[in-house]
């Protein structure tokens, strides 16, 4: 079903004292695709750096890059606009084929491997035989999007939401064994569990309807269209979701990334509001 | 070279530090290597006016440890390894053939330590020195990397002169050579420093000393 | 070869007068030591050279057209030449380098190309390095010492001039160069090849740099000078890929450029060797690299591979676990000599395990039959000794292929180890290129 999404992301880093030399990488501008066409946009940056071109990364992301040579003790970027999404007006494209292959946060563990044997030979079977209760015909196979639902599923049982108790290195072996994480892990163990299936995964940053901080979720490849499945809740990633950038794993695609001199201490504080 | 780095003009400035401070130091403790065959040296006071840790034994301790402990923070080993360690860092400016007597000084430097009569190869250290400010002022074209150096090495002379009470009489001349030097350079001297060096006489008391050591040591700050 | 040899002394204290010297880490400890030089060069005839020279020009040929195919179209992968999980599971593939086109496209400027002559008297490579290969600053600097040690030895032998190598690296560089200054940027004077690093910069004119006097702005890089910034338009960076740009790479990098790699997609600099290079030098795709030439030249490789079997076939598996005790394995990740095993010095138990290692993980290794090479004379403790060589070639690419006519002869100093590399001890000769 199609919507008309606002959105508005407001992040801002405070440092305890001054830095310089703050060169910083941004992903924050939205996908513009068929089926997430951005209508307008305005991206602020403060303390502004001189130039603002907009290049791509090889993951196909939006990127802004600057750097802020004199001290400041703040830096903020906010971003707002509005975007059109319809999935149903996807086009269908090849999926790179690294997004097949484990990436550094989501190699497979010995966990992992268990895991994915016990749930894909049992979750499937039953899933298989729930459909075959209801049906004459010999039931085909499940598809990719089928397996990807029954693993998002069990990822989603598998883990408690717990905040603070991994940070942004964290692997998808390591969260999975403390089965304790926040959308950053579900996504990885999801996505380590699909490439495991063979169906080609990817992670998504994102925003969804409401107000909060950002949002991880994940895609799967099936038959040419990706499609948006959302562990942390356990439910497809729809029209309510909006993309703004994706890769193997999270490393490959934060939103925002620096370097800076000077000894100082850093806090973030993030706002974001979606509404239709 | 149309253009120097911010930190390839701090390396040449202390190379020229280094290579005076372990020249002169060692041309000053020269001396001393007579003095102790029938005699004693007053270390403690060396170490005293070039406010430096006095962990030392005895003399022998000292002229040893002093010159020849590359692990002593404060030994002239040190300060030729430093010397040597950013020479490295320049190759490409100041040149292979002139860097080798940097290395020759340093190699200078150990085979010294180990002999019964150590000044006869440390003399050929300040030689090698020497000729490693002949080498560097005749090959390098750049006039700002020449003086630059030489800026460096002013500022130490100065520097020790002022602190050992030595060669004062020289000290309104030292300063003469060194704003010529600066002239030629791209450094950006201190305001403050330079009304204190402009008006410069030979000091006489170790407050006028004092005074124009703070002027000397914050005359670049690079 | 007598009155060089009669000259060693002289040759060793030119050597360290021109702080010819190798930095090694050693217990959390970073020691300089003097690279071993043998004066006894390897001999190449130049009739020999010239194969050699054919060889390897077509070998970083095809190279160079893979590493482009492998991160745009990937046609080698889709025609199944190459199987694609030697690429993608390869840890030198990097997707963030999916799509770039580096300047006039060359992806390996310099390339080393490791080499063994067997005791037939067949070269065969050993691997290549397309990344920052080093050593290219010993011979260079080795020769010209031994000939102001011994002028009469190069009267009476005649040898092709090795001391072109900074003109051909600055030609390289000129070649693909954006706009701007040539840049060598170092990660540092603790690495073991600073020796290489400033002289290299000073024999192709170009400036040494450190992450501090470097930065992008507007996806340019520049040289931070007291006044207005100097733009950069190649960079041969010889720091590894991995800490090439902390907002790109590893984070945690201290010691590279932040955004290098925007100014780099932009192609607004060239960097030298291309980042990615490394899914081509990978012990795995050097099974590879003859398919490779047939399938973008149509040409039979000159030069030989070693015989190497991947235990990711069936029947390559096979052969390697029953004949494991007259191979070496080596782990395709690990590199500088390290992660090489023979099978004849490992226990029963160690063999067994690494039989088992290698059937959980067929795809992490490689097995080749050892070459029986043969050794070179080295001089040590004034006696001749036979000890293991090989031979380090460099290839320069830029508006064409060139083999620089000399390279770096390394050997093991000891006398049961194959391994020949620096790190591990080993010394180096120079190489000669000798007319008739």
């Amino acid at each position: 079903m199609h919507r008309e999404l606002s959105f508005y992301f407001d992040t801002v880093l405070n440092f305890s004292g001054p830095v310089t030399e703050h060169n910083f990488l941004l992903r924050c501008i939205p996908a513009d695709t068929p089926e997430q066409k951005i209508l307008s946009y305005t991206l602020t940056v403060f303390p502004d750096a001189s130039a603002a071109r907009i290049g791509k990364d090889s993951f196909g992301n939006f990127v802004r890059a600057g750097r802020v040579a004199e001290a400041h003790d703040s830096f903020r970027y906010t971003l707002q606009g509005m975007a059109y999404r319809d999935d149903s007006l996807r086009v269908p494209e090849e999926a790179a084929p690294f997004y097949r292959y484990a990436s550094p946060l989501t190699q497979p563990t010995p966990e992992l491997a268990e895991f994915f044997a016990a749930q894909s030979a049992a979750g499937w079977c039953a899933a298989q035989q729930q459909a075959q209760q209801f049906s004459e015909n010999n039931v085909p196979a499940l598809n990719a999007l089928e397996k990807a639902k029954i693993l998002c599923a069990k990822v989603h049982e598998h883990f408690t939401y717990t905040p603070g108790e991994t940070n942004v290195m964290t692997t998808a072996g390591e969260a999975f064994a403390a089965a304790k994480g926040v959308c950053q892990d579900y996504a990885h163990v999801l996505i380590a569990l699909c490439r495991m299936a063979g169906i080609p995964s990817r992670y998504v940053s994102g925003l969804f309807t409401g107000e909060g901080a950002s949002h991880a979720w994940v895609e799967i490849w099936m038959g040419g269209l990706w499609y948006g499945i959302d562990p942390t809740h356990d439910c497809p990633a729809d029209e309510k979701y909006l993309k703004l950038c994706v890769g193997r794993d999270y490393a490959d695609c934060p939103i925002e990334r620096g370097v800076f001199s000077g000894w100082a201490e850093q806090t973030q504080n993030v706002f974001t509001k979606v509404t239709d | 070279m149309d253009s120097l780095s911010v930190s390839k003009v701090n390396r040449l400035f202390w190379l020229g530090r280094y290579y005076e401070r372990l020249a002169t130091t060692l041309s000053y403790l020269w001396d001393w290597y007579d003095v102790m065959i029938d005699g004693e040296i007053d270390y403690p006071l060396f170490c005293q006016k070039l406010s430096i840790d006095c962990c030392y034994k005895d003399d022998k301790d000292f002229m040893h440890n002093y010159i020849f402990d590359g692990t002593n923070p404060d030994s002239l080993r040190t300060v030729a390894d430093a010397m040597l360690g950013n020479g490295m860092m320049l190759r490409e400016i100041i040149g292979s053939r002139t860097l080798a007597y940097l290395e020759l000084t340093v190699l200078g430097m150990k085979s010294a330590e180990s002999s019964d009569s150590p000044t006869l190869p440390l003399q050929r250290v300040i030689d090698f020195v020497m000729a490693f400010r002949g080498s560097y002022d005749d090959t390098i074209d750049d006039e700002n990397v020449r003086n630059i150096i030489k800026c460096g090495a002013g500022v130490e002379r100065l520097s020790l002169y002022l602190r050992l009470g030595w060669h004062l009489d020289a000290i309104e001349s030292e300063i003469g050579k060194l704003m010529k030097r600066m002239n030629r350079t791209t450094l950006r001297p201190s305001q403050g420093s330079l009304q204190v060096l402009f008006t410069a006489k030979n000091p006489k008391t170790p407050e006028e000393c004092k005074k124009l050591l703070e002027a000397a040591e914050n005359l670049f700050t690079v | 070869m007598k009155t060089l040899l009669a000259h060693t002394k002289e040759i060793n204290e030119q050597l360290a007068r021109y702080g010819v010297k190798f930095g090694i880490y050693k217990e959390g400890r970073f020691n300089e030591r003097l690279f071993p030089f043998d004066p006894v060069p390897r001999q190449i005839p130049e009739k020999d050279f010239e194969v050699l020279e054919k060889g390897l020009i077509q070998r970083v040929t095809a190279l160079n057209k893979f590493i482009y195919d492998i991160y745009h179209d990937k046609k080698i992968v889709r025609d199944n030449v190459v199987p694609e999980e030697f690429v993608y599971r390869s840890p030198g593939y990097l997707a963030q380098c999916e799509g770039i086109t580096p300047s006039k496209n060359v992806y390996s400027h310099i390339s080393g190309i490791d080499l063994v002559i067997g005791k037939d008297g067949v070269w065969y490579i050993l691997e290549d390095n397309l990344r920052i290969p080093s050593g290219a600053s010993y011979p260079l600097i080795a020769r010209t010492l031994c000939r102001r040690c011994s002028p009469d030895t190069f009267k009476r032998h005649r040898v092709r001039d090795n001391r072109n190598y900074g003109a051909l690296l600055k030609r390289t560089m000129d070649y693909v160069n954006t706009g701007g200054i040539n840049v060598i940027f170092t990660p540092g004077r603790y690495n073991a090849a600073y020796f290489e690093h400033s002289y290299l910069a000073e024999q192709a004119g170009a400036v040494l740099a450190e992450s501090s006097d470097l930065f992008v702005e507007d996806q340019t890089l520049y040289y931070h000078t007291g006044r207005d910034p100097v733009r950069v338009g190649a960079l041969y960076r010889r720091v590894s890929d991995e800490y090439m740009d902390p907002l790109c790479f590893e984070p945690s990098s201290l010691i590279g450029i932040p955004n290098l790699m925007e100014a780099y997609r932009a192609g607004n600099v060239a960097v030298i060797n291309a980042p990615g290079n490394g899914v081509a030098d990978d012990k795995g795709i050097y099974y590879f690299v003859p398919k490779m030439i047939s399938y973008y030249l149509g040409e039979e490789a000159i030069l030989k591979n070693a015989p190497t079997y991947l235990p990711y076939y069936e029947e390559d598996r096979k052969y390697t676990l029953d004949n494991i005790d007259k191979l070496v394995i080596k782990d395709v990740a690990e590199a500088g000599g390290y992660g090489v095993v023979f099978g004849e010095n490992l226990t029963q138990e160690q063999r067994e395990d690494l039989k088992n290692t290698i059937k959980n993980a067929p795809r992490r290794f490689i097995a080749q039959e050892v070459i029986d090479f043969q050794d070179l004379p080295i001089l040590e403790n004034g006696e001749t000794v036979e000890r293991k060589a090989d031979l380090r070639a460099f290839v320069l690419s830029g508006e064409d292929v060139q083999v620089w006519p000399s390279g770096l002869t390394r050997f093991s100093r000891n006398p049961d180890s194959f391994v020949v590399n620096s790190s591990q001890g080993g010394g180096f000769k120079d190489t000669w290129i000798v007319c008739q």
